[in-house]
């Protein structure tokens, strides 16, 4: 059999909007609210361009229960491209478009295959009367399933190339929700050749082969955890062998850079640098653009100045002029100054004045687990406010020595001025 | 650990270079020095030694002009006897320091930190080291501000606030949030703003709910619309039909009145097609074939009378194409005859000009010779020929004569010349006047000369006797020239003359043969003549005179017998003419008719033939009229039988008898014929109506089932039906419309995106303002709870020891200093327990509140280790003398546990100091001195 490829895709999180951003400029706003839908345009672009036999589309298709109407809308017209074109469409759902999440009652164009929740089935991919391929496939129930999903798979049958189909946690993933978790020897269990999952949103290939374990990623970063480049896999079989390869398709992309600002003589050397380093992450078209986090730290004489009230405001006005000037455009997203704790903290805790006192109080706090219960009435009324609780942080769950941290930073900051 | 100055060296400071102090001892130093001796310059050496020489404020005036490095050295001891010496060159980052001990050497500011025990700059030059400014300002700030820097002072703050800080940090804190809800906050509008997001993305997730639903409403409306389509469109067909059914309601009605008259007439069994009208036809036919014969017959009559009545001359009329052909020819006939007269005539006058040219010609000449005589364009030549040809024999002996004569008259002339030349010589009269005229001259010239030489005028008499010499001369040598040419010219004539002898004899004989010539061509001329039959003499111009006259002669002789023919002619025709004339007249047994008479003649028969002919063409044509009337008659006869053949016919045909029943019974037939036709037009009608043959056969069903009254009625109900089916389909159509576009806004609706990201955006802003907040409340609950617990556990103590040096200051007439716990209010007890605030309190007094409470924490500070030299600048300068002595043996007490270094420039204090401690007084350090005085530092 000739070689053939398919290509892989998940979490596509269709419609759902940019987190972590503060400020954006009103020009932004329309790309920022279509990254989502054109990095999709751009998957089946690639389908059709690399003349793939088929897509598959692993779980979180749409971002929450509550399925938007346009993500519904164009989900099904860019499917129908496909299925102009006679690529065939296999989609499971994930933890966040389970099954039985609302959504109206989409037609789904011809060649889209839509695996169930009730069980693991199997869809046939012939091509020219020979079966091309086996795809196993099982859709989540709902929107916690904390069971091992891959036990119910069924083991290949010899012949065919097969795959499977799901969105899972592997090896129980602390950063995401441990929903249908698994481990790779599940995987292997069931002897496919290709297990295309969903779920985390880095792409990477976990396992080369016997079974391929891939997981796509998300085809477009929404924050700034998301940074990075993300696309989807576009896998070459020959025979059992596969070749998953990446492709980059998100067309804005985060990044978070920290700056030195370690000897620089003056704002202008600093300013410099900065727009420096905008244009190095100044990405080439067809990408959109990109959102930068900016960090300075490391001292220097410009610290003081960066310390004056408005001159970060000022810096990222400038930045922020100069990232929009072109396209593609870079959107400094915010810029901070993390000058740390540079302070001789020991050193001061045994002074005799009230900052060392502070320092003293400051240090017993950081013995505690959790914040005192006095500082959580303190913060209640804001934590507790019904409308702050929706997205605010639970008290308890607030970084404690974090914030300590800060709060140490503040009070010296002002009591002290600044570390000399 | 008390620490102390032993040895000071400033080697770059101010106004010092290279300048070592006298050594300090332990407990208290009096420096004296008045105005700038230094003394501000030693203290803020001495603070920066430990602290580092600042570039800024007062401090920086003290820094080198030129550009050098402050520096210096001071040698310490703590109380164990340990020394130290610490060493400071340059300022900021800059500054080098060494720190030797007993431990070592060390450098950089750490070293210098842990030598003075960890007292910042701040509270070492608010508390340890202080002049009368840092006193005396305090007085002149307000209470708030005075507190503040008494706090600053003990909290270790240098210049900055704790209560603006705290202030400070509640309102950064308030403009955030506020638990209060009627406070506006940051926090409280991103909350508002985020509340109005979420009611507008709780509106936005209906959305897919509200596109399903309106996908089924809109299928609903659809159908509804299909189905009441199909409902209207029945209506409109039944509608349709009731119009037909209206519209052809007249035409059945009228359709049923024709059947019932049909149906009561009798029937009719047959009839010829158009019986009526044939009969008709005929009848009126028959009535004009009757006229037409009654009017042939009477032409008939009146046809053969008119032949009867004509006789015309039978004989005349025979005669009658001959009789014509003569009339045509009168006219010619007269003619010939006028010509004949006329020709008569001229034939008389032509012989009479023939008689006279014959007679011109000559006696010989008669009409038979000259019509015989040859007369041709060659003989003409001939004569002509002749002539030229004597004129020119007779020209060529004329011209013989005169060369002959010429001749003659040259030998004479030669024969003259010859003469003459032998006579006189050749000479002419021009040779003669030259040969003569040089002769003459050359006379004239010598006589001049010989006048002149006798008048005296020898020199002009010499030159005209050899001008007349000169030419005397010259007419001898031409003398002799010519007598050569005379001689030469006789020759030359005698050859001449013989030329001219011999021309004259040529001449002559060439003159015989010309005349010889002449003669030959005479005699050959007379020859011609003879031949030609005319007379010997006659030259060849009369010949050509004759010829001319013959040819005229003849010309009349032929004029002459032309004309006699031509007469002759005319006779022959006009006896013919008279011969055919008579041969008529006999035919007509008429008298003969003479020449004259003809004219006349011909004219009375020709007008007679005239009538005759006229007459038998009348007759003629009677007779044609009347056969051809009798033909038309019988035709017309045979018409009239078969008319009446033909009514007989029709009669039968329709089965009656005579034409009166013949009548009624067409009438009848035709009655009905014209209802069966306007049945059937009717019926054709109705088809039309009907649109079809097999909707007539309904259409009839129904108009036979129904009346006018209840079509209208019906009409009238699908009318409304229709009506209102139109205005639902309308409504349901907007309905659709509208669905349809909110549908299509739906699926194009971004507001759910742009919703998101808002609500994304402003959760991230409320993050960051919450973060901010939480960090600002903590920051001052810390605060707080640090300031509560720095005053429960440094305050107390402080304030009981203020009082306690208050009270020796003020020698008991204030005993305590206290202050709330709380509260940022202290005052101050006196001797009556009364308590006052501190702003009652005069300037000296204030400024010895306030030494006593530095004096107070520079104790509390000792408790806690840190035991470092006290500088005091001039402080007493507001002491009454006797608080002063207070103060002086507050010193003391101090001294007893710190090194103090009281700077002044007054000498009463030195005094004073003297007279209160008596021989426990320290030696004062006079700064004046100079550096004599004081040993130089290792």
């Amino acid at each position: 059999m000739t070689r053939w490829r398919f290509v892989h895709a998940a979490d596509l999180h269709l419609d759902s909007p940019f987190v972590g951003l503060a400020d954006y400029h009103p020009e932004l706003a329309q790309e920022l609210v279509e990254a989502t839908f054109a990095s999709f345009r751009g998957l089946i672009d690639l389908c059709l361009q690399s003349e793939a036999a088929f897509l598959l589309l692993a779980g979180d298709l749409f971002d929450g229960p509550q399925r938007s109407l346009k993500a519904q809308l164009r989900l099904r017209e860019q499917l129908a491209r496909l299925a102009d074109a006679g690529i065939e469409t296999f989609i499971v759902h994930g933890n966040h478009d389970y099954l039985g999440s609302t959504g109206i009652n989409l037609e789904w164009p011809n060649g889209v295959t839509v695996f169930p929740a009730s069980g693991v089935e199997m869809a046939e991919v012939r091509r020219g009367g020979e079966t091309l391929a086996r795809i196993y496939g099982l859709s989540h129930a709902g929107p916690s399933e904390t069971a091992n999903l891959t036990e119910r798979f069924p083991v290949a049958e010899h012949g065919p190339f097969s795959l499977g189909l799901l969105h899972a946690n592997l090896d129980r993933n602390p950063e995401h929700e441990n929903y249908a978790p698994c481990s790779l020897a599940d995987l292997a269990r069931v002897s496919y050749d290709y297990w295309a999952l969903g779920h985390i949103h880095r792409p990477s290939v976990r396992r080369p082969s016997q079974p391929a374990v891939v997981y796509a990623g998300n085809p477009q970063g929404r924050h700034l955890k998301e940074s990075g480049l993300r696309g989807c896999y576009v896998v070459e079989v020959d025979g059992h062998a596969v070749s998953p390869q990446f492709h980059p398709l998100g067309v804005i992309r985060w990044e978070g850079m920290a700056v030195d600002i370690s000897g620089r003589e003056g704002m202008d050397q600093l300013l410099g640098q900065l727009a420096n380093l905008l244009e190095e992450q100044r990405p080439a078209p067809p990408a959109h653009g990109v959102i930068l986090r900016l960090s300075l730290k490391g001292r220097g004489p410009v610290h003081r100045e960066l310390k004056l009230p408005g001159t970060l405001e000022e810096v990222l006005e400038v930045l922020r002029e100069q990232g929009r000037g072109q396209s593609p455009w870079v959107w400094p997203e915010g810029l901070e100054a993390a000058t740390g704790l540079d302070w001789d903290l020991p050193a001061l805790r045994q002074g005799s004045d009230l900052v060392a006192t502070l320092l003293e109080q400051l240090h017993q706090a950081r013995q505690a687990q959790e914040m005192p219960r006095e500082m959580q009435e303190l913060l209640a009324p804001l934590y507790q406010h019904p409308s702050g609780r929706r997205y605010l942080t639970p008290l308890l769950d607030l970084p404690w020595q974090d914030l300590l941290d800060r709060v140490t930073e503040e009070l010296l900051g002002r009591l002290r001025g600044g570390p000399e | 650990m008390s620490l102390w100055i032993s040895r000071v060296k400033v080697l770059r400071f101010g106004a010092f270079q290279d300048r070592s102090l006298p050594d300090f001892q332990p407990g208290l130093n009096l420096l004296y020095g008045p105005n700038e001796s230094g003394k501000t310059t030693l203290m803020m050496f001495l603070r920066g030694m430990f602290f580092g020489f600042e570039g800024r404020g007062r401090a920086s005036a003290f820094i080198p002009l030129d550009g050098a490095e402050a520096g210096g050295s001071l040698a310490l001891r703590d109380g164990q006897g340990q020394e130290w010496l610490l060493e400071r060159w340059g300022r900021g980052r800059k500054a080098r320091i060494t720190v030797s001990g007993p431990a070592g050497v060390m450098s950089g500011e750490g070293a210098c930190q842990n030598l003075i025990q960890q007292v910042n700059r701040s509270v070492y030059e608010n508390v340890f080291a202080f002049g009368l400014d840092e006193l005396a300002s305090l007085e002149s700030l307000n209470q708030q501000g005075v507190k503040e820097l008494l706090y600053s002072a003990s909290l270790g703050l240098g210049q900055v606030s704790l209560a603006a800080v705290e202030k400070e940090l509640k309102e950064e804190s308030k403009k955030l949030f506020h638990p209060d809800r009627r406070a506006k906050s940051e926090i409280r509008l991103i909350l508002a703003e985020l509340d109005k997001v979420r009611q507008e993305l709780h509106r936005l997730e209906q959305q897919p709910q509200e596109y399903q639903e309106l996908r089924q409403e809109l299928d609903r409306v659809l159908q509804d619309i299909a189905d009441l389509e199909g409902q209207s469109r029945q209506i409109e067909g039944e509608l349709l039909w009731l119009k037909k059914l209206s519209q052809a309601w007249p035409v059945w009605e009228s359709w049923h009145l024709t059947r019932a008259e049909l149906d009561a007439l009798p029937p009719v069994e047959g009839f010829p097609e158009d019986g009526l009208g044939r009969w008709e036809n005929l009848k009126s036919q028959s009535d004009r074939v009757e006229e037409q014969l009654g009017e042939l017959r009477a032409e008939l009559a009146q046809a053969e009378a008119g032949a009867g009545a004509q006789t015309p001359d039978q004989g005349l009329l025979e005669v009658g194409s001959a009789l014509m052909s003569l009339w045509e020819e009168r006219v010619l006939w007269e003619e010939r005859r006028s010509q004949q007269e006329r020709l008569e005539k001229e034939v008389a006058a032509r012989q009479a000009r023939l008689t006279e040219a014959l007679a011109q010609l000559g006696l010989g000449w008669g009409e038979d010779r000259l019509a015989d005589f040859h007369l041709s364009l060659s003989r003409r030549y001939e004569v002509q020929n002749w002539r030229q040809r004597g004129e020119e024999a007779r020209q060529r002996c004329r011209q013989g004569e005169e060369a002959r004569e010429d001749c003659r008259r040259t030998l004479e002339e030669k024969e003259g010349a010859c003469e003459r030349a032998r006579i006189s010589g050749s000479a002419s009269e021009g040779g003669w006047a030259f040969r003569w005229g040089f002769w003459i001259l050359g006379a004239l010239l010598a006589l001049a000369g010989l006048g002149g030489y006798l008048g005296g005028y020898k020199q002009l008499a010499g030159i005209l006797g050899m001008g007349g010499g000169m030419a005397l001369l010259a007419a001898l040598a031409i003398l002799l020239y010519l007598s050569t040419v005379r001689r030469q010219r006789q020759q030359d004539l005698e050859e001449e003359r013989q030329r001219a002898v011999t021309a004259l004899d040529q001449a002559q004989a060439a003159l015989e043969v010309s005349r010889a010539r002449l003669a030959q061509l005479q005699e050959e001329w007379g020859a011609w003549l003879k031949e030609a039959g005319l007379p010997p003499e006659l030259p060849p111009e009369a010949v050509l005179d004759l010829f001319s006259g013959v040819e005229k002669a003849q010309e009349l002789l032929q004029q002459y017998r032309e004309g006699q023919r031509v007469c002759q002619d005319l006779e022959e025709e006009l006896a013919d003419f008279g011969r055919r004339l008579g041969e008529i007249l006999r035919r007509l047994a008429r008298p003969p008719a003479s020449r004259e008479e003809v004219n006349a003649t011909l004219i009375r028969l020709k007008q007679e033939l005239g009538e005759a002919r006229q007459a038998q063409e009348e007759k003629q044509r009677w007779l044609e009229k009347a056969a051809s009337l009798k033909n038309d008659l019988a035709k017309w006869q045979g018409v009239g039988d078969r008319l009446r053949e033909e009514r007989q016919n029709l009669l039968a045909a329709a089965g009656v008898e005579g034409e009166e029943a013949f009548r009624q019974r067409a009438e009848l037939y035709q009655r009905r014929q014209e209802l069966g036709q306007r049945g059937r037009e009717l019926t054709v009608q109705l088809g039309l109506v009907a649109g079809g043959e097999g909707e007539l056969t309904r259409l009839k069903e129904d108009l036979a089932q129904t009346t006018r009254g209840d079509l209208q009625t019906q009409l009238g109900q699908a009318q409304a039906s229709l009506g209102e089916l139109a205005g639902q389909l309308a409504r349901l159509r907007e309905e659709k419309g509208k669905l349809a576009d909110r549908r299509q806004k739906l699926e194009r609706a971004e507001e759910l995106s742009q919703a998101l990201l808002r609500e994304q955006t402003l959760a991230t802003r409320l993050r960051e303002a919450a973060r901010r907040w939480t960090v600002g409340t903590l920051a001052g609950y810390f605060l707080e709870q640090g300031r509560r617990r720095f005053e429960a556990e440094y305050q107390p103590q402080v304030f009981q020891q203020a009082g306690h040096y208050f009270a020796l200051l003020t020698k008991g007439a204030y005993l305590k200093v206290m202050t709330h716990l709380e509260g940022e209010k202290f005052f101050v007890v006196n001797r009556q327990g009364q308590h006052t605030p501190v702003e009652r309190l005069s300037r000296g007094t204030v400024e010895q509140l306030y030494l006593a409470l530095r004096f107070a924490l520079i104790q509390a500070y000792s408790q806690s280790g840190r035991n470092l030299p006290l500088i005091l600048d001039d402080i007493l300068v507001n002491f009454d003398p006797q608080r002063a002595r207070q103060a002086v043996r507050l010193f003391q007490e101090m001294s007893r546990s710190h090194q103090v270094l009281l700077f002044t420039c007054h000498p009463h204090l030195v005094n004073l100091v003297k007279d209160v401690l008596g021989p426990e007084a320290p030696d004062p350090i006079d700064l004046e001195a100079g550096e004599d005085q004081g040993a130089p530092l290792t």
